[in-house]
């Protein structure tokens, strides 16, 4: 093989890799789809936003000794359920003064019979201090704050370090589906 | 001519290439430095961490008959350490083995209380009665009237536990048992169920001064005592600072298929509050579960009641479908009782809050002597955790009277005989769980 040969190669191989270079540095091969859509079918959010920063307004709901309190917030919207109710319940837990706001959501699942099985660090557990009513409109209040906004779901299912455990806070029990402890 | 200008091509390439390389590379090594600082960083910290020396935090709570003291060590682990009563029945507390191997930790031993930290020869009051006092790597703690001590170990984080017995008991629970036994007498139901909330590592509401789970278990405690010393059967679900599951106490409660369940519990504020299962209609309106509901909602509004004419104190009747009243199949009750933090339960009120109590149980169930369904045991349930939520058919509920009336002849004749110890059967009950 002459020299000739070998840099016409070794020029066709560079040239081959900056067009590669140019293509997926100027142009977005995979657009996203628009999430929300005015009336006119245009998209609302900027084609080059991020999921992460779309935002969608949520109630939130959170508990009192008495009962609950509804707050009106954004969150992170998303095309997946388990997405959107990962961002609720952040939101959720950022939301407290205590130190239940450490709490951090390890993970969001759901089964065919639309089920959500919601995982949560230990400091749910571990922080939790309160009386019967304070542990039963906590649980009330999460189960309210993913069941009003997010349709998808039918039940939701507590682990804690991805472990079923008996309790919070030695009050009630949430061994079975949440829907049906808090149904009152 | 076209070979030519690729070429040139080719050489600019490279240089840029070359030139980023370059770039990248003073990116790689300042990367390199700043990782190199970390490590000396992490190098010269961790021995700095390390010297903050042994730490023993110390706490120490009355529980009616003794005083429990429980020491937590930080940096160091019990394994050798001693508590023993010296010659001046005082405890030394000999931490030496443990501590003394390591000069660092030595030289930086510190002892923090919740009245702060505790110097070298000085003294400092953990309780009442209870004087704490560091000499070199001993402690020494003095307890007056003291008759023995009984020591253990416990992991994750490493403790030393003490419990301290006194010679005369401290708290004259059946002084306070004889008071109110007239009261209980009174009472028409014959079986109890009495629940202390929490255990073990679950503490419920932690305060100031106290800790839900030690709180409930002494209440509950002088409550099944006072039951049993009028001769009404009272078995205690929780006998110890242990877990015991939800589920479990059900169970039991099922097993032994009580007149009435009574959980202990405190309340976060100063008010006191009875819950009960609420008032929801039930599939085909089945006799256990309407008598169930009619006798919790009549004692709890009875005992609130008896409750706000006793304190100045607001409580209140609360429906909420907690566990343990919608899952035993007894009438249930969960007494929260007014924090310690905000209302003083010396030994009067607490005399008084009891008596609160019984009297609502005995005026909320005036009428059951001749009306209350038998809750019969449950078979089923006897496995250890089996819980049946599920009522049984009205048909298996039929009058108790020829039930009672052989229990009382089996007695008589056990009393007759001796076999059995006529004086205190609740207690019995209570021992054999």
């Amino acid at each position: 093989m002459n020299m000739r040969k070998i840099i016409l190669i070794g020029v066709a191989v560079i040239f081959v890799t900056l067009a590669g270079w140019v293509t997926f540095e100027y142009f977005q091969p995979f657009k996203p789809r628009p999430l929300m859509v005015d009336e006119n079918g245009q998209s609302r959010i900027d084609i080059k936003t991020q999921f992460s920063d779309i935002k969608t307004p949520a109630n939130i709901f959170y508990p009192t000794s008495q009962g609950l309190i509804k707050e009106e917030r954004t969150v992170a919207a998303g095309s997946l359920p388990v997405k959107v109710v990962e961002s609720l319940l952040q939101e959720y837990f950022s939301g407290f003064k205590s130190d239940i706001k450490n709490t951090v959501v390890r993970g969001v699942y759901r089964d065919r019979n639309r089920v959500f099985y919601i995982d949560l660090s230990d400091e749910f557990r571990r922080n939790f201090s309160g009386d019967a009513a304070y542990e039963y409109y906590l649980l009330k209040s999460l189960h309210q704050t993913v069941v009003s906004n997010v349709a998808e779901v039918k039940d939701i299912r507590l682990f804690v370090e991805g472990r079923e455990v008996e309790s919070i806070g030695g009050h009630v029990m949430i061994l079975t589906s949440l829907q049906e402890t808090v149904s009152f | 001519m076209p070979i030519n200008i690729c070429g040139l091509i080719f050489i600019q390439c490279m240089k840029h290439i070359i030139i980023d390389m370059m770039s990248l590379k003073k990116y790689i090594s300042s990367i390199g430095f700043c990782l190199f600082g970390l490590l000396l960083l992490f190098a010269f910290a961790a021995p700095a961490a390390q010297d903050n020396g042994a730490v023993v935090r110390i706490r120490a709570a009355s529980h009616g008959d003794r005083v429990r003291m429980v020491l937590t060590a930080e940096g160091f682990v019990f394994a050798k350490s001693t508590a023993m009563l010296d010659k001046n029945r005082a405890i030394a507390i000999d931490l030496r083995r443990d501590i003394g191997s390591a000069d660092n930790a030595k030289k930086s031993f510190r002892v923090l209380t919740d009245k702060g930290t505790v110097k070298e020869g000085s003294r400092i009051d953990m309780l009442k009665s209870v004087g704490l006092t560091l000499k070199g790597l001993t402690l020494a703690v003095t307890v007056p009237d003291i008759k023995e001590i009984k020591t253990f170990r416990l992991q994750s984080p490493s403790r030393m536990v003490i419990d301290i017995y006194f010679a005369s008991a401290r708290r004259d629970d059946s002084g306070q048992a004889a008071a109110l036994k007239p009261l209980a007498t009174q009472l028409a139901l014959k079986s109890f169920v009495v629940d202390a909330g929490h255990g073990g590592y679950e503490y419920g509401i932690r305060g100031t001064r106290f800790a839900e789970k030690d709180f409930t278990l002494s209440f509950a405690r002088e409550l099944a005592a006072v039951l049993a010393k009028s001769g009404r059967d009272a078995v205690l679900v929780r006998k110890s600072d242990q877990v015991i599951p939800m589920r479990e106490r059900i169970a039991i409660s099922n097993r032994r298929g009580p007149d009435i369940f009574i959980s202990i519990h405190v309340s976060s504020t100063k008010s006191a509050t009875v819950y009960v299962v609420p008032d929801k209609p039930e599939e085909g309106g089945r006799a256990l579960g309407r008598h169930k509901k009619e006798v919790s909602w009549r004692v709890a509004d009875s005992i609130v009641k008896n409750m706000e004419k006793e304190f100045s104190i607001n409580a209140h009747k609360t429906e909420l479908p907690l566990s343990v009243l919608m899952m035993t199949k007894a009438p249930a009750i969960i007494i929260e009782l007014p924090n310690p933090d905000e209302f003083s339960y010396d030994r009067k009120s607490r005399e008084r809050m009891m008596s609160a109590i019984i009297r609502g149980l005995a005026a909320g169930t005036r009428d059951e002597r001749h009306t209350a369904p038998v809750n019969k045991p449950d078979p089923g349930a006897e496995k250890q955790g089996a819980v049946k939520a599920a009522p049984k058919p009205d048909a298996q509920y039929g009058n108790n009277a020829a039930r009672k009336a052989e229990k009382a002849a089996e007695a008589k004749m056990e009393r007759k005989s001796g076999t059995r110890p006529a004086k205190n059967p609740g207690r019995e009950r209570q021992e054999s769980l």
